[in-house]
């Protein structure tokens, strides 16, 4: 461009506004970081953007109708100036993506609760980075895998722990040790080697009775329970989560029934 | 020609905007389009079926285009690549890709 005959370069930053998705603000920071290296390169001393509120157009036009011979272009403000506007558009950019929770959900984001269970099994396993998993045994005799059905070779580990015994040797010999020593270093065990732990913040279920219907289980008078725990899912009220269970007790029975 | 305006007053501003200033608006070669949003687009259509003005955008943006289906907008022409050059007489004008504000406004740049 050129001011009465003298040539100025002209930057024009193509989209000031910012959007309120993560993605987007994290591309805009990107773009001014790099497009001020390139303002900076080719020394430019006009910054211009593409609304007349970003750029001092309602104030340089007006002026620039006045302008009288040998006054300043209020427009050519110099490259330390043209790279403060796209330093302000970065840093602003910056403060609004501290806003944005990195959990929420992005308007252009995948629609989760289209997926296929395929999907959803995929998309867990990517997330916890498991490539494969271990397959259960083979109905098939020959393979090495094979469903193991004899008993001599069914456990690797026949020296189990001695139940009435504590982790330091010590005998379990009272009522009391058992339920606050003995027990609660086996739950602990089974925690950690086999079942996992139940997280912290997991849902809620309550549970109901939805059906009781009575009847014979070979010659003894049962009770059938069909019972539905809801989960609390309020963190995604879409999916409904319900756990079906029928719990069948004995008819006859004299007190609570332990499963 | 840099952005178009909206398409209900590209001809009271940019048409007879120019005519006030004594230039012609049949002259316009090239409307370069920094995004594809309405305030910049919507006007691109008239000035290619008055002028044959060529319409240069990026090409995710003219995805966005092609997707919207309200409004006038321009058919799909040039496709602007980062770092491309358009000179006219002694004016180039440099273009970048800039995604952030749409997929990918292009700041012009002229020298």
């Amino acid at each position: 461009m050129k001011d009465n005959g003298t040539p100025h370069t002209v930057a024009l930053w193509g989209g000031v506004g910012l959007n309120p998705d993560r993605p987007s603000l994290e591309k805009y920071i990107a773009s001014a970081k790099r497009f001020s290296a390139i303002v900076k390169q080719s020394g430019a001393d006009v910054i211009l953007a593409n609304h007349t509120d970003w750029d001092h157009t309602k104030v340089n036009l007006p002026m620039l109708a006045q302008r009288t011979p040998g006054t300043p272009n209020p427009y050519i403000v110099g490259n330390a100036k043209a790279l403060n506007f796209l330093k302000v558009a970065e840093e602003c950019a910056t403060g609004r993506l501290m806003t944005v929770p990195a959990a929420a959900v992005d308007p252009g984001a995948v629609d989760t609760s289209k997926w296929t269970a395929a999907e959803d099994h995929q998309n867990m396993m990517d997330q916890l980075g498991i490539k494969a998993l271990r397959p259960g045994p083979s109905g098939n005799e020959t393979a090495p895998n094979h469903a193991n059905y004899d008993e001599a070779t069914a456990t690797p580990y026949p020296n189990l722990p001695d139940v009435l015994a504590l982790n330091n040797g010590n005998k379990v010999t009272t009522q009391a040790m058992w339920w606050n020593q003995r027990r609660p270093e086996i739950v602990e065990d089974f925690d950690r080697e086999v079942l996992g732990r139940v997280p912290k913040n997991a849902p809620k279920v309550t549970w109901e009775v939805t059906k009781t219907a009575e009847a014979k289980l070979g010659d003894r008078r049962v009770i059938g329970k069909q019972v539905v725990g809801h989960v609390d899912n309020a963190s995604f009220p879409d999916i409904k989560v319900d756990i079906q269970m029928t719990l069948v007790v004995p008819a006859d029975a004299k007190g609570r029934v332990r499963s | 020609m840099l952005d178009t305006i909206f398409d209900y007053s590209v001809e009271d501003e940019v048409v007879a905007g120019m005519k006030k200033l004594g230039l012609d608006p049949a002259n316009i070669k090239y409307a370069i389009v920094s995004h594809a949003h309405p305030d910049h687009d919507g006007g691109a259509r008239y000035l290619q079926d008055h002028f044959g003005t060529r319409v240069i955008m990026s090409p995710a943006d003219w995805d966005v285009l092609d997707k919207r289906t309200n409004g006038t907008k321009p058919k799909r022409d040039m496709e602007a690549t980062d770092g491309q050059k358009l000179t006219l007489g002694d004016t180039t004008v440099t273009l970048y890709i800039t995604p952030g504000h749409t997929p990918a406004p292009s700041p012009a740049f002229s020298r």
